[in-house]
């Protein structure tokens, strides 16, 4: 296949070209960046050229694109995907604003492309074994769930609220929504949100507590802060899950799988994992469907979605008060 | 030597009893519980009165001590009485179920001149003493997020009390009171709470007026009782987790228990503290005012789960 990769500001555009690398099947990938920099470094460290306008994608016949650029640029990634008719994975959160992000879904309706979030999570084993556990029902009813995705300051665009929309709050919250959504089949029907900068002092929030009312009666909260010390913490940050049911509780640390590994020559230790790669399971899992014509399995709509609680959030800010979804505009 | 009287032989006052035994200056010299055979198994052992009648220790002017570890409901009316009769007091947390109920029992104390200390162990546990001096000394600086678990199992079914959330206050009167204490003495007052309380799970997210977030939660759904929390601001993270902190893990016939042992008990200092303010020596460690926040604290995210509301304290 002939597949782009459209920026390489997110640092998943990385991962997602190691998956591709890692794959049996060998394919054309054709690589993008419109920051002359980070062109450069890009193209030194693969040792292929790179594009300077990803706009300019219909010479090349893709059969598949990853927007990865900055949020900002997530809708004009996949506007111009859905224009070549170029089957689309995009980077989540899928945009700035609920506006832009079904602008996106119409406009792949539109053209009949193909149009995934990239939520990886769902691709995570533990993660699957705890879908398979709830729809057993052994456990019975869930009443609560208390999730974090922890994460340390990625600096950068990330931080900037005109290229990132939002904070940490922003980055990541859609994730654990995301989960919610697809292991418990609910909606999130109202959020409630605190959230400050008081970590790290920039323009955005870095730290935060949302707590959400879901479709079946249970209730979540949620903890996406940028509390990991980078210099000194052994990994990037978590993904946990504790599900109290009527009959057990299910722990989920979805990204536990490792080795502690202190250097002689190093200050701290690291995290060395071993458990599964998500990345290359969704990017698989991507091209599969789009080889195969099969609709993807996340869409623009879970995009929009957990969108809309990050926006829920950031009003429950502005307001001090519970905010009911879907959101009036 | 100071003489104390226990009200309650359930499984705090039996814990209480078998502390006091290793605190020089000390001497139980009675025992009152509503079930007669308990109180006198229990006295059996220390060569003390037994009895069913608490006046047989409110008016031995010879007990100048009360240790009050009857179940929530009774708190205040034995506090009360006790105060009344010039005994200094010290009570099982939570302080009582309603503000009001606390309220009386401080003004009680204060007006009869007896100390009161109000049995928040957590703030005896050596690791909360470490993180204080830690917030304490400033390189630290100001915390921005905290996050804080506490879990245990299912109350016990054969203390009837302790299964009635009714008698109990459920899990954020009973249980996470132990948290808002500690995160009160931690960092000031709290400006807003939105909690949700299941009945044997909960959730909170406390701001507090210095600008900290915290969030607290809780259940009783685990097999074993344990706490967590870390703590994260400019400085870096703090992070405790009670399960990998066991020094000492015994296996016996199958069963798995983990231990970790401390010079002193936090019970043997908190008694033992307390004996220190009846003497002079000391001033409470925790307030009776903060015992108070601490329930209102409990009280205000309570209100927030059943309003869906936040609420302002």
């Amino acid at each position: 296949m002939r597949i782009g990769i459209l920026s390489f500001a997110h640092i998943h555009a990385d991962s997602y070209m190691s998956s591709l690398k890692g794959l049996s099947e060998d394919h054309d990938i054709f690589l993008f960046d419109n920051d002359p920099a980070r062109r450069e470094a890009v193209s030194r460290k693969y040792g292929e050229k790179v594009l300077p306008d990803y706009h300019e994608l219909a010479p090349l016949r893709l059969d598949a694109a990853i927007a990865t650029g900055t949020n900002r640029e997530h809708c004009d990634m996949v506007l111009t995907c859905a224009r070549e008719g170029v089957p689309v994975l995009c980077e989540k959160p899928i945009a700035l604003s609920l506006s832009e992000a079904r602008a996106m879904i119409e406009a792949c309706e539109k053209t009949h492309t193909y149009f995934q979030m990239a939520y990886p999570c769902r691709f995570l084993p533990a993660v699957t074994r705890v879908k398979e556990i709830i729809e057993g029902g052994q456990l019975g009813e869930i009443a609560c769930l208390n999730c974090s995705n922890h994460g340390f300051n990625p600096g950068g665009w990330f931080a900037d609220p005109i290229e990132a929309g939002g904070g940490a709050v922003m980055d990541h919250t859609v994730h654990v929504v995301d989960l919610l959504r697809w292991l418990l089949k609910c909606e999130i029907t109202s959020v409630y949100a605190e959230m400050d900068n008081t970590i790290h002092h920039g323009e955005v929030e870095d730290c935060g507590i949302l707590s959400l009312d879901l479709s079946n009666g249970a209730f979540a909260s949620l903890d996406p802060s940028w509390s990991r010390p980078a210099s000194s913490f052994p990994t990037w940050g978590d993904v946990t899950m504790e599900i109290v049911c009527a009959k057990g509780v299910l722990f989920v640390d979805a990204f536990a799988q490792n080795i502690h590994s202190f250097d002689a020559a190093g200050p701290s230790s690291r995290w060395l994992h071993w458990g599964a790669n998500m990345d290359e399971a969704m990017i698989s899992d991507f091209l599969e469907r789009v080889n195969k014509g099969l609709p993807p399995q996340i869409t623009g709509e879970d995009g929009l979605r957990a969108l809309e609680v990050v926006m829920a959030a950031y009003r429950s800010r502005e307001t001090g008060q519970l905010v009911s979804l879907p959101l009036t505009e | 030597m100071r003489t104390i009287g226990i009200l309650g032989a359930g499984r705090m006052g039996r814990v209480h009893v078998r502390t006091y035994e290793g605190i020089p200056g000390v001497r139980v010299a009675a025992i009152y519980s509503r079930n007669l055979s308990n109180a006198l198994s229990l006295a059996e052992g220390l060569r003390c009165k037994g009895t069913d009648n608490a006046d047989d220790l409110l008016d031995d002017p010879d007990i100048q001590v009360l240790d009050i570890c009857l179940p929530s409901p009774l708190h205040k009316e034995f506090a009360v009485r006790g105060a009344l009769k010039g005994k200094h007091i010290i009570l099982e947390k939570p302080i009582a179920l309603e503000e009001a109920d606390g309220r009386e029992i401080l003004a009680a104390c204060r007006s009869a001149g007896v100390q009161l200390l109000v049995g928040h162990i957590v703030r005896f546990l050596p690791v909360y003493r470490r993180v204080k001096r830690v917030l304490e000394e400033g390189e630290f600086g100001k915390p921005a997020i905290v996050r804080t678990t506490r879990v245990g199992r299912i109350p016990d079914s054969q203390e009837t009390w302790y299964s009635d959330p009714r008698q109990t206050g459920g899990l954020l009167v009973d249980l996470l009171i132990h948290d808002f204490d500690c995160l009160c003495w931690w960092f000031g007052p709290v400006r807003t709470v939105f909690a949700r309380e299941f009945p044997h799970s909960a959730h909170a997210t406390l701001r507090f007026r210095n600008k900290v977030i915290a969030h607290v939660q809780g259940n009783w759904t685990h097999a074993a009782s344990w706490a967590k929390w870390e703590i994260c601001g400019p400085g870096g993270l703090l992070q405790y987790d009670g399960r990998t902190s066991s020094v000492l893990t015994v296996y016996e016939e199958g069963k798995m228990v983990q231990e970790s042992p401390v010079t002193l008990s936090p019970f043997e200092r908190e008694l033992a503290h307390f004996l220190d303010c009846v003497n002079g020596k000391a001033s409470p460690l925790v307030t009776g005012e903060e015992a108070l926040y601490a329930l209102r604290v409990a009280l205000a995210c309570r209100e927030s789960s059943a309003s869906r509301k936040p609420v302002e304290l």
